[in-house]
C-alpha cells in the first residue's frame, strides 16, 4: 500500500502562499507515489480538514505555516516536520527527499 | 533549506537535513515572534476590510454620488437644507455607515491583541489580550487632582503599539503561569478556572493602566508631534518609508504591518495614506505591463509563456486594489525584481505627492479614485512608477537572455 503524506498549509493572508504551497506539495508527493491529503487554512476557512484518522494513519506529517494554525491539538504527540512556505513552494521535491532520508524510507 | 522536526506538545524543535545556518537559536526565536504577530494580523485583516468598505461607501454616497462640497460634513450637508427626499435618506444612511465603519475599526486592535496572545498562551490569554487591546484603544480613566479637586480623565491612547506590547506580555505570562504552577490532579480545575484567570486579569489591569498606557501614549504623542512639526519634509520621509514597506512583499506581512500604521494615521487625519495606496498597485501594474510591452520594446518574449496570463491577471487585480497578482514575478527572480519595484514604487509615490495628490481613504482600488484630491498627479505617479518597472525589467531580462544567462520557454 502506498505510504501516506498529510500536510497543513496556512499563511497570514490566506490568499496566495497557502494554496501555492499546498499545490506544490501535492504535486511532488503524487509524483513520488504517495497518498496525499492537504489541509489549507486560508481566507476561505479550513478546507479539506484532516481528521484524527488521517493523522493517525499518516506516515509523514508536514506543516508549512506562517501563523499558528487552528486545531493544533489534533497533532498532539505526533512527529511533525515544519517547513517554511517559501521553501516548500520553491523546492517541494528536495524537501520530501530530505524527510524520506530522515525517516529512513530509502 | 531548513526542515524542523518536533513532536507536538512534547519535544522542542530539531533541525533535520543539511541545516545551513549556525545561529539557528536566534533565528527560530525571531520566527516564533513573527508567527505570533502574523497570526494576530491575519485575524485583524477581515475587520480592516469590512470597516474600510463600509467606511468607503459612507464617503462615496455624499461626496461622489450626491456631490456634496468636500469641506462639509454629512451633518452640515443635512443642516444646509439642500438635500431633501431620497438624498436626505441617502445622507442619513451614509452617516450610519460612517459610524458603523468606525466602530468596526475599533475592533482591529483588540482582535489583533487577542489572537496574538492566543497564539502564544492559549484561551486564557485570548480574553486578556482582547481586554488589553480594547484598553489600548480606549484607555481606562484615572483620577487626578485638577485645581484642587479630584477628577476622572482618560489618558492618551497607546493604540496599536500598546496592543502589541500587551499581547506579548499577557501571552507569555499565561504560558509561564501554566508551566510554573504545578498542582495535583484534584486541583487542576481550580487552577485553570480560577487561579490562572485571576492572576492574568490582575496582571492585565496593572500592566495596561500603569505601564503600557503611559509609555505607549507618550510615544504615540511624540511620533505624532515629530511628524507634524517636520512638516513637508517629514511628510516626504513618511511617504518614502511607507511606500517602500508597502511594495516590499506584495500584500504580505510587511505590507499589512505598514498598512496598520498608515491606517491609524489616516483615520486620525494626521497624515494621508497616498503613498501607500499608490505603492500597493504600482508593482502589479508595472510587472503586468512588462509582459505587454516586451515585444514592442525589444522585439522578443522575455518571460516563459505562463507569465503572460499572469501579467494580465496582475494588472486586473491591481485595479481591484490587490497586490498579490505580482507574486509569481517576484518569486521567479527576487534578487532583481523586489529591489526594482520597491524603488520604482517609492519614485511613483513621491512623484504623485510632490505634484499634489492626496488620498485620505485607505483603498487603492479604482472605485476609490473619485475620493482622491488631485487625480491627475495621482495617475501620473502611478504611470511613472509602473512604466519604470516595466521598461527596466524588460531591458534587464533581454540583456540576460543575450548574455545567455536566461532562457525563456
Amino acid at each position: 500500500m502506498a505510504k501516506k503524506i498529510i500536510g497543513l498549509c496556512a499563511c497570514p493572508m490566506g490568499l496566495a502562499h497557502t494554496f501555492m504551497a499546498a499545490e506544490a506539495l501535492e504535486k511532488a508527493a503524487k509524483e513520488k507515489g504517495y497518498d496525499v491529503k492537504i489541509e489549507t487554512q486560508g481566507a476561505d476557512g479550513i478546507q479539506n480538514k484532516l481528521t484524527a484518522d488521517d493523522i493517525k494513519k499518516a506516515d509523514i506529517i508536514i506543516h508549512s505555516v506562517g501563523i499558528t494554525p487552528e486545531g493544533m491539538d489534533r497533532f498532539e504527540g505526533y512527529e511533525v516536520y515544519e517547513v517554511e512556505l517559501q521553501e516548500l513552494i520553491k523546492n517541494p521535491k528536495g524537501i520530501l527527499e530530505e524527510i524520506e532520508e530522515d525517516k529512513g524510507f530509502k | 533549506m531548513t526542515i524542523k522536526k518536533r513532536t507536538i506538545g512534547v519535544s522542542e524543535d530539531k533541525i533535520v537535513g543539511k541545516a545551513n545556518d549556525l545561529n539557528d537559536g536566534k533565528q527560530s526565536a525571531w520566527t516564533e515572534i513573527s508567527r505570533h504577530i502574523m497570526t494576530g494580523i491575519s485575524y485583524m485583516i477581515p475587520i480592516l476590510i469590512m470597516g474600510g468598505l463600509v467606511g468607503a461607501f459612507s464617503q462615496i454616497i455624499p461626496y461622489v454620488i450626491l456631490r456634496v462640497d468636500p469641506s462639509l460634513s454629512i451633518i452640515d450637508a443635512l443642516n444646509s437644507g439642500q438635500y431633501t427626499g431620497f438624498s436626505e435618506i441617502l445622507l442619513k444612511l451614509a452617516n450610519v455607515m460612517s459610524t458603523f465603519g468606525f466602530t468596526l475599526f475599533g475592533f482591529a486592535v483588540p482582535m489583533f491583541a487577542a489572537f496574538t496572545a492566543n497564539s502564544i498562551g492559549g484561551k486564557t490569554a485570548l480574553l486578556a489580550g482582547f481586554i488589553g487591546g480594547y484598553i489600548a484603544n480606549n484607555p481606562v480613566a484615572k483620577l487626578s487632582i485638577v485645581n484642587g479637586k479630584w477628577e476622572s480623565a482618560a489618558p492618551v491612547a497607546s493604540g496599536f503599539l500598546g496592543g502589541v506590547i500587551i499581547a506579548f506580555a499577557v501571552g507569555y505570562f499565561v504560558k509561564w503561569l501554566n508551566k510554573k504552577i504545578k498542582v495535583s490532579h484534584n486541583w487542576l480545575a481550580f487552577k485553570t478556572t480560577f487561579l490562572v484567570p485571576l492572576l492574568t486579569v490582575l496582571f492585565t489591569l496593572i500592566f495596561m493602566v500603569y505601564i503600557v498606557t503611559p509609555v505607549g501614549g507618550a510615544m504615540n504623542s511624540l511620533i505624532k508631534n515629530v511628524l507634524q512639526s517636520a512638516g513637508k519634509s517629514g511628510e516626504m520621509i513618511y511617504a518614502v518609508i511607507l511606500s517602500a514597506a508597502t511594495a516590499f512583499d506584495l500584500g504580505g506581512p510587511v505590507n499589512k504591518a505598514a498598512g496598520f500604521v498608515a491606517a491609524a494615521f489616516t483615520i486620525e487625519k494626521t497624515l494621508p495614506i497616498t503613498a501607500r495606496v499608490i505603492a500597493i498597485v504600482t508593482p502589479s501594474i508595472g510587472l503586468g505591463l512588462s509582459t505587454l510591452i516586451d515585444k514592442k520594446l525589444v522585439g522578443r518574449r522575455v518571460y516563459d509563456k505562463q507569465f503572460y496570463q499572469a501579467g494580465k491577471t496582475s494588472i486586473f487585480l491591481a485595479f481591484m486594489g490587490i497586490s498579490e497578482g505580482a507574486i509569481p514575478f517576484a518569486l521567479e527572480r527576487p534578487g532583481f525584481v523586489i529591489p526594482l519595484y520597491v524603488i520604482c514604487s517609492v519614485i511613483g509615490s513621491v512623484t504623485a505627492i510632490a505634484l499634489g495628490a492626496v488620498q485620505w481613504f485607505p483603498e487603492s482600488a479604482i472605485w476609490a479614485w473619485p475620493l482622491i484630491d488631485g487625480i491627475v498627479p495621482y495617475i501620473i505617479g502611478l504611470a511613472v512608477g509602473s512604466i519604470l518597472i516595466a521598461v527596466i525589467n524588460v531591458l534587464h531580462r533581454n540583456n540576460l537572455i543575450k548574455k545567455g544567462k536566461l532562457e525563456v520557454f
